[in-house]
């Protein structure tokens, strides 16, 4: 069987990986590099749970091959926090009750950073067209839309 | 035996020729891929098992958006992302930008690209559509080949299309039409989703009157189906009296029924789709008037 | 965004009924939880189902070869191969009829599409996609029964040889054709809902080995540990040489209840002696994952001239689709539950679950007190409309008090807070919206529910918990309780952490082991905080006594002088600090933990006519209302805006209790509006994740939640159970709102834009 080896900077640290040439993203990145905090939901590209970032673009790691981000920047949730101290967005989950299960967290955040960091002005009307394309089922999303906005208000984009 | 367990090979091109190389000496099964948003969901699900995938989403001649002797050119690995905030779209086919802002979600929208669209042939899919009624063409090339091609004719059924082996879409050329008028809606069960049913619509106005129209759907027919009737029959009309027109569309239209939708229900909303795609694009055009 | 409002007298506290930030979901945030599909271990190998490509078949011949030639493969298991290849159906108290049990490798027949037929086993993902693919298996087709009202007509082909009835259900409360004789006003309605899928984000995952003491381990994302007896007993070996260990899931809602992976990767292990990983693919839960049973269901109401109900005669059908499972107790929930929070003295129910070859019915959220939301809402409304009164007053009117006996026999022994409900979403809900163009229309919809919490009281149903301190003062709770997500493990930190004095930062939770924590039962039917915090609870005052006997016994200070306070225990010389106190009971025999087993009020079980005084523990009553606008071009339903209240006796933790609210109704606004399986002669056309459509954030409305606490629950502190109740007034509540926006109302579920269109051609507002 034939690997390939690719590259990326995870997290700001460089990565080096060797894997069939067809193995998606979020496979790579959890058996590859160990990051487990990154959930696959549904291996078609419907429910979000893998979204990560590449280049500050949020990326669904199931219908990426990660041959195909060799030699990007690939940002998950666990650059968020600052050792064991949450990030100001994740603080804001945390008090608003946005994390129950917490299986589609790590890609909800993901998608949420991209948008803090857009400079887009963020409603809450804005936070729900942002995040559509990550699924919960827990939540019923009004805990999410509120830790979004209220770390928006405080100008985080982490 | 180990056909059963062999891998696929991956090779990024990086330019156009290198890519036309590949693709005409890869063997059988090789296919280009872009942003991958179709191809790769096939493959985890076991639709789709391509031997090869030559990469062409880094190739910077793919990556362009120029206006070119009265046409907007397009590269084809362009992603849906940047064709909802590109300026030059936005100026000179915005209908594009609208119809690709309702594409997927932001993290599809990264990815995905118009080539990799319209190659791909997704029957309710809202960039060929749009292209369709833009009456764009896609430049095919292959080794030794180049030629442009009509969108209205590269659609050939469901995810069927012109394309053969070997060859690759490298552009989309629009022909500027700088007073004409936009709309595109489309309707989903939920937001996200593939749309049930969409309209695309350019109107040209002369004062009050519809001087040309343009109106094309998905969710008719095995591929994006131009109104050519409808056409006819808004052309000269009042814009005032252009629901009144449309009306009953849905009976003229023969929908086959499927497990999710009967299609006397989706000849309904295509109707309504339909309506308000040329309600916004006579808007539009006014805007443009003024 | 949520209001309390709380009964005078409640007695205060200093951690429970606070919000509490659950120290489960920083974990989560901080991606250090591990969940079942996280772990690996070295030399493990991979297991996968092959399933049934049709939904009823005749099995000619099976043939591994070709398979088992595949580099990497070790094993292909069929059914002969499994030591107790048969699951017997739970069936405690449902008396009369045998039940057909379930097989976790069919053998002869094939009853459902996606049933599992083979098992492989590989060193790798990529020979085990391969080896399934080559496992060859001759199927004969048999006849194929896909409606559940054919599948209970004379003549229909059989699913299971004693019939296509699973169980019948009964009320007959009264004397119901004479209240219909003599009523002035009779409404009739026909409802259906559909089948709807758990859609929990992560799918069924597990991983086992062999430890040591030749104990299969199973690491698993599972609602129930005790199923390493059932795990045992397939694979043969005595129950404690099976442990089953739940991590924190990634969401249940009652999918994960039956055994999903367990009994393959047990049979796995055992044959192989390694390590073997299984994770079903989203695609086969969709396809072959039991489900919620759909219905069709039959009301005639009668009632007064003024408005007050005197009969219902309903008729249930349901299709449980190819094995029992918990049909049997879904249907009882359904039967329960058909009249709702209404009182009505003359009432008769019948209910009917049909086998068919349709996905297997089991446990979902609501549990069968959700379906007939739909009717009894609907009905009401009728008899509002029919005797010109208001929909508020004649909910009000007809709403249960304490004391009145459900049509069942059983009677309401808590306070009923209905009314209080219906008035706080009345109030909330604020002036209704503009619509946004002539196209569309704003409608205000309004319904009301009644869910049980608890198992039904013949199941005996008990939890046990163990509260000990550490040395250094920290305390420890060991429970089996599995955590779904709902903050069940963070409830009973908090619930030790008040009795004790402790923070709660200071309790750590040993949870979901079947071998290393007491047992507490399943998570479902809203019965953890209810058994599990009333387990701990009762442990952690015992383990309070023992602390001031420990000191009163070190110092000499009588023990009523002595409270828990901040740090420790106060002694009329000031505190003495826990690590301190710990000392003094070791040193003076007292022992420094507690175990207690909560055991819920039993009842002999109900006969298939239902007259019971104790079926159910209680009782948690709510009201939802909602503005929605609809499109009369398109039939497309866009809730604007929501609010539901419940009252939940005592919240003991706010947070928790409106993240299961807003999360309760989100679910029931999918089942409301676009979740739906869609068949085709029972084969399961909804393979995919993106044909099942589950809410998105852009779909759902902002949602107000109010909490209601009258002080009265069963549960510790106070609380009833509020995880399952919210579900079920959502699609009555959409329903409602869109017979007041276009004059017509949707009876069949989810209100699909064509359906909707109807009500707006019927209703002629457009």
């Amino acid at each position: 069987m034939s690997h390939v080896e690719t590259r990326m900077t995870l997290n700001g640290k460089e990565v080096t990986g060797h894997a069939p040439a067809d193995t998606t993203l979020v496979r790579w990145l959890r058996e590859q590099a160990h990051a487990y905090e990154v959930k696959e939901g549904c291996n078609e590209g419907t429910c979000g749970t893998c979204t990560v970032l590449v280049d500050g673009k949020a990326t669904t790691g199931c219908t990426t091959l990660a041959v195909q981000v060799d030699g990007a920047r690939v940002e998950t949730s666990a650059c968020l926090a600052d050792g064991d101290e949450l990030s100001p967005l994740q603080a804001k989950f945390w008090e608003t009750g946005a994390a129950q299960c917490g299986f589609c967290t790590q890609g909800m955040l993901m998608s949420a950073v991209e948008l803090l960091r857009s400079g887009e002005k963020v409603t809450p009307a804005k936070v729900r067209e942002h995040l559509h394309g990550n699924l919960c089922r827990c939540t019923g999303y009004q805990a999410i839309v509120n830790a979004v906005v209220a770390a928006a208000e405080e100008g985080a984009t982490r | 035996m180990s056909d059963v367990l062999t891998t696929m090979a991956y090779e990024r091109a990086r330019t156009v020729p290198e890519a036309l190389t590949l693709l005409a000496e890869g063997g059988e099964d090789t296919r280009p891929i872009s942003g991958g948003q179709s191809l790769v969901p096939m493959m985890n699900l076991g639709l789709a098992a391509p031997a090869f995938l030559v990469d062409v989403s880094g190739i910077p001649a793919l990556r362009t958006i120029g206006v070119e002797g009265g046409h907007l050119v397009i590269g084809a690995a362009v992603t849906h992302a940047e064709l909802t905030t590109d300026p030059l779209v936005a100026e000179h086919a915005p209908l594009l930008a609208r119809a690709a802002a309702h594409i997927g979600s932001q993290r599809v929208r990264n990815r995905g690209t118009i080539g990799g669209s319209v190659a791909h042939g997704d029957a309710a899919a809202e960039l060929p559509v749009s292209c369709h009624v833009l009456e764009a063409e896609y430049r095919v090339e292959s080794l030794g080949r180049q030629e442009w091609r009509p969108a209205r004719a590269f659609s050939q059924g469901h995810y069927q299309t012109d394309l053969n082996q070997g060859e690759l879409v490298t552009a989309v050329r629009v022909p500027l039409r700088p007073s004409h008028g936009w709309g595109f809606h489309e309707y989903c069960r939920r937001t996200g989703d593939f749309a049930l049913a969409s309209a695309a619509a350019g109107v040209e106005l002369d004062g009050d009157r519809i001087k040309s129209a343009a109106v094309a759907v998905t969710g008719a027919a095995d591929r994006p189906l131009r109104l050519e009737e409808v056409e006819r029959r808004l052309t000269g009309a009042a814009v005032a009296e252009a629901e009144q027109i449309m009306s009953g569309l849905a009976g003229e239209l023969d929908v086959a029924d499927d497990p999710y939708a009967k299609g006397a229900d989706r000849a309904r909303l295509i109707e309504a789709m339909a309506v308000r795609a040329v309600r916004d694009a006579c808007a539009d055009a006014r805007r443009e008037q003024a | 965004m949520t209001e309390t409002v709380q009964h005078r007298g409640a007695e205060t506290t200093r951690v429970v009924n606070t919000e509490v930030k659950r120290q489960d979901s920083r974990e989560k945030l901080l991606g250090k939880t591990r969940y079942a599909g996280d772990f690996d271990i070295a030399g493990q190998l991979y297991a996968k189902l092959v399933r049934a490509p049709m939904p009823s078949a005749r099995i000619v011949s099976k043939d591994a070869s070709a398979a088992m030639e595949v580099p990497g493969v070790v094993a292909v298991f069929f059914g002969e191969d499994v030591p107790n290849n048969e699951i017997p159906t739970n069936t405690a108290g449902i008396k009369g009829r045998p039940q057909p049990p379930s097989w976790v490798l069919t053998t002869e027949r094939v009853r459902y599409h996606g049933e599992p037929v083979a098992l492989v086993v590989a060193e790798n993902t990529r020979a085990l996609a391969a080896a399934e693919a080559l496992v060859d298996i001759e199927y004969e087709p048999l006849p194929v029964v896909s409606d559940p009202e054919a599948a209970l007509e004379d003549g229909s082909p059989l699913v299971h040889e004693g019939g296509n009835l699973l169980s019948e259900w009964n009320i007959d409360r009264g004397d119901v054709d004479k209240a219909f004789a003599d009523a002035p006003v009779v409404v009739e309605g026909s409802y259906e809902a559909q089948v709807v899928d758990h859609a929990y984000l992560e799918p069924e995952t597990g991983i086992g080995w062999l430890d040591d003491e030749g104990v299969i381990n199973i690491k698993v994302s599972t609602q129930e540990i005790e199923h390493y007896r059932r795990i045992a007993h397939v694979v043969g070996l005595p129950d404690s040489k099976v442990r089953v260990q739940a991590p924190y899931l990634g969401g249940g809602f009652g999918g994960k209840e039956d055994m999903t992976v367990e009994p393959y990767i047990a049979l796995a292990v055992q044959r192989t002696g390694r390590p073997v990983k299984m994770t079903w693919t989203r695609q086969e839960s969709l396809t072959a994952r039991a489900k919620r049973h759909p219905v069709r269901m039959r009301y005639r109401t009668a009632a007064t001239e003024d408005g007050k109900l005197l009969a219902h005669d309903i008729d249930i059908v349901s299709d449980a689709g190819a094995y029992p499972l918990l049909s049997g107790f879904v249907l009882l929930y359904i039967t329960l539950n058909a009249t709702g929070p209404y009182r009505c003295d003359n009432v008769r129910v019948r209910s009917r679950a049909a086998f068919t070859n349709n996905t297997p019915g089991s446990a979902f959220r609501g549990f069968g007190g959700m379906q007939p939301v739909l009717g009894y809402e609907a009905q009401i409304d009728k008899v509002a409309d029919a005797t010109g009164k208001d929909r508020v007053e004649v909910r009000k009117r007809n709403a249960y008090k304490r004391g009145d006996r459900i049509p069942a026999g059983q009677p309401i022994e808590t306070a009923v807070w209905l009314e209080q409900c219906i008035d706080a979403v009345m109030e909330a809900i604020g002036p209704r919206p503009e619509p946004s163009s002539p196209e569309h229309r704003v409608g205000l919809g309004l319904a009301c529910n009644v869910q049980p919490y608890g198992r039904v009281a013949w199941m005996n149903d008990s939890a046990s918990a163990w509260v000990g301190c550490e040395r250094d003062g920290g305390v420890v709770v060991r429970c089996g309780v599995p955590d779904v997500g709902g903050g069940q493990v963070s409830s009973l930190a908090q619930i030790a952490a008040e009795v004790l004095h402790v923070p709660v930062e200071n309790v750590t939770v040993h949870f979901g082991d079947s071998s290393r924590t007491p047992l507490a039962g399943r998570t479902t039917a809203t019965r953890q905080l209810y058994m599990s915090g009333n387990a701990v609870l009762s442990a952690s005052r015992e383990l309070r006594a023992q602390l001031i006997e420990g000191v009163a016994k070190a110092t000499g200070c009588a023990e009523h002088e002595l409270t828990l306070a901040e740090g420790g225990v106060l002694t009329p010389d000031g505190v003495v600090p826990l690590p301190e106190v710990v000392a003094m009971c070791m040193a003076n025999g007292v022992a420094i933990n507690a175990m207690k087993t909560f055991f819920a009020p039993t009842a002999k079980p109900v006969t298939q006519l239902i007259d019971s005084e104790r079926i159910v523990p209680d009782f948690t009553f709510g009201a939802h209302a909602a503005y929605v606008e609809v499109d009369t071009r398109t039939g497309q339903v866009r809730p604007l805006r929501y609010v539901a209240a419940h009252d939940v006796g005592r919240a003991i933790n706010p947070l928790s209790v409106r993240g299961q609210i807003e999360g309760a109704i989100v679910q029931g606004l999918g089942y409301a509006l676009s979740e739906r399986i869609v068949y085709d002669e029972a084969v399961n056309l909804t393979g995919a994740f993106y044909q099942y459509a589950i809410p998105t954030a852009a779909d759902c409305p902002e949602i107000e939640v109010k909490v209601l606490e009258s002080g009265e629950g069963v549960g510790p502190f106070n609380a009833r159970g509020i995880g399952e109740p919210p579900i079920g007034p959502c699609a009555s509540t959409i329903a409602s709102a869109v017979e007041d926006a276009v004059g017509a109302r949707p009876t069949t579920l989810p209100m699909l834009a064509e359906r909707v269109l109807k009500c707006v051609d019927e209703g002629g507002r457009a």
